[in-house]
């Protein structure tokens, strides 16, 4: 006799829920550890390149994911990318910020504080160009996709 | 399986996809999936939906 089998919806969905919990978890202490080890410990690219690509593939994997399902990333159009890379380079130029500070202050205190000022100003210029360009393209794929999704739907539609 | 009676009371109701879809709370993808059958909503979307199209489960997702 063939048994009727019958997936338990609550187990499954408390798994996702779990698996996606960990992923947070996952992807912040990862996040935690680069950043503690890069401008607190003053360590080496060499001891936590590992942490930064998982924390990078990972991303990117969430991302590609996202737009070939045709989930929208974005619900703010055209304002993400300048959103997103404008707290990104403040996070980036304050570390760095930081992290300079600790290393050169007494180059700084000899010589004035024009130069640190001129390696911030120019540490968030990079950081926010870098940023936008990645995020104006994220931002592009996902607005052409939403957009092949909505015609597919208006033809279904007819 | 495409789920046409959601679909026709949809139309009957004079409402596009997008119109339901913001009247229930979800993307109108979701709507189109679920009618297209590649889609199967949960109960408390079922009865959101039914309430929007002033439908019984019955009438909506029942097959016979």
């Amino acid at each position: 006799m063939k048994k009727h089998t019958v997936i338990d919806e609550r187990i499954l969905t408390q798994q996702r829920k779990i698996n996606s919990e960990a992923l947070v978890v996952l992807m912040t202490l990862l996040g935690v550890a680069v950043l503690i080890q890069s401008a607190l410990l003053n360590r080496p690219f060499h001891e936590y390149w590992i942490e930064l690509a998982t924390f990078l593939i990972t991303s990117t994997y969430l991302i590609v994911r996202y737009l070939i399902v045709g989930l929208n990333i974005s619900t703010n159009g055209q304002h993400m990318p300048l959103l997103v890379s404008t707290v990104v380079a403040l996070i980036v130029t304050i570390l760095n910020g930081f992290t300079n500070y600790t290393r050169y202050n007494n180059f700084y205190l000899k010589d004035g504080l024009g130069i640190f000022v001129a390696v911030l100003a120019i540490t968030f210029l990079s950081a926010f160009l870098l940023t936008y360009v990645v995020a104006t393209i994220v931002n592009q794929l996902n607005q052409h996709r939403q957009a092949a999704i909505n015609k597919k739907m208006d033809e279904i539609e007819k | 399986m495409k789920n046409t009676k959601m679909k026709a009371a949809r139309v009957q109701k004079g409402l596009n996809q997008i119109k339901l879809a913001s009247k229930v709370g979800v993307t109108r993808q979701t709507i189109g999936l679920i009618e297209s059958g590649e889609y199967n909503p949960t109960l408390k979307l079922c009865i959101a939906i039914c309430k929007a199209l002033d439908k019984t489960l019955n009438d909506l997702f029942w097959e016979d």
